[in-house]
């Protein structure tokens, strides 16, 4: 898996989108609670060591569309993506693939963060058809040359 | 060829410290810069007619390994853990370094082995990892061999023996 198809597939192990959803969509998202998206937003090099391994970096950002009828249920939204940080955080050592030169090369996640999670949009300005929230999530992963 | 990547040149530690058939251990993993430190001697003197001399007193080789995350799986975990926790001196700290230059398209690679002190310089560090950064000293016994290296950087010495005693 590359580091896109890995990511998608750890927030799908998350216990609350896989007790609700199973799924989550790349580069899209339902605008009915409850959805999941993920929209890769770039890759870059952070460093090369002194063997060839590249140290890389891939940022995303998560769309979730939520219910939010009353603030029982906007508090347990945030609730939600608070949690998903912190679960997040401690999915470390995944392993993952990444195409150098036309050649596979494995390597693994070594950080995993997610941060700035914010209410993004709230359509026909009310919350009965559910508000979009986004989280902004940064993968850390090494390819071994 | 282009110049040379830094990656072309590898360094590898006996990760036996002294056993009968070296283990190449390839190191630099997760550091971004290690150079060997000559550490050139030289004397300048000048003598009454103001002639001036030079005596060239060798070098004292040595680098530095900055970053090195404590990781149980890896060859030179044990023996680093145990001479920094331990405290271990001398003959303990004693292996062998070999160095190997890629800068050919293909093999055999030239390389040097020699003796060497291994050094922790400290352990702990901050959080992401225990680290124990270390010195490594060479002591002599230089000789040449040539190599081969597989993908996954594992060397295999083709000709040359690698002289020494260590114990």
């Amino acid at each position: 898996m590359n580091i896109i198809e890995k990511v998608k597939d750890i927030l799908q192990r998350f216990p609350k989108i896989s007790q609700v959803v199973n799924s989550v969509h790349i580069d899209f998202t339902d605008d009915t609670p409850t959805s999941y998206g993920l929209s890769p937003t770039g890759d870059k090099v952070i460093y090369e060591d002194v063997l060839g391994d590249l140290h890389k970096q891939h940022s995303f950002l998560l769309f979730v569309t939520f219910g939010s009828v009353n603030d029982y249920e906007r508090l347990a939204n945030s609730s939600v993506l608070l949690e998903l940080s912190d679960w997040l955080r401690s999915q470390t050592g995944e392993e993952v693939e990444t195409l150098i030169d036309g050649r596979k090369c494995n390597g693994e996640i070594t950080k995993l963060t997610a941060e700035n999670g914010t209410l993004l949009a709230v359509p026909e300005e009310n919350g009965f058809q559910g508000v979009q929230y986004q989280l902004q999530i940064t993968a850390e992963y090494t390819a071994y040359v | 060829m282009a110049k040379l990547k830094r990656s072309a040149l590898l360094h590898y530690i006996d990760s036996t410290f002294g056993g009968s058939t070296p283990a190449w251990s390839v190191i630099g993993k997760d550091v971004e810069d290690m150079s060997v430190e000559l550490n050139p001697e030289t004397e300048t003197a000048k003598n009454i007619l103001d002639e001036t001399s030079v005596n060239d007193n060798g070098y004292s080789p040595q680098f530095s390994v900055d970053t090195y995350y404590a990781d149980p799986t890896d060859d030179i975990y044990e023996k680093l853990r145990d001479i920094a926790m331990e405290r271990k001196t001398g003959d303990d700290c004693r292996t062998k370094v070999m160095e190997v230059l890629i800068d050919k398209t293909e093999g055999p690679y030239t390389a040097w082995t020699e003796d060497c002190i291994v050094k922790p310089s400290s352990y702990g560090g901050a959080t992401g990892g225990v680290r124990i950064p270390y010195t490594v000293t060479f002591c002599g016994n230089r000789t040449q061999v040539s190599v081969n290296i597989a993908a996954d950087k594992t060397v295999t010495i083709v000709t040359g023996t690698v002289q020494g005693n260590t114990p």
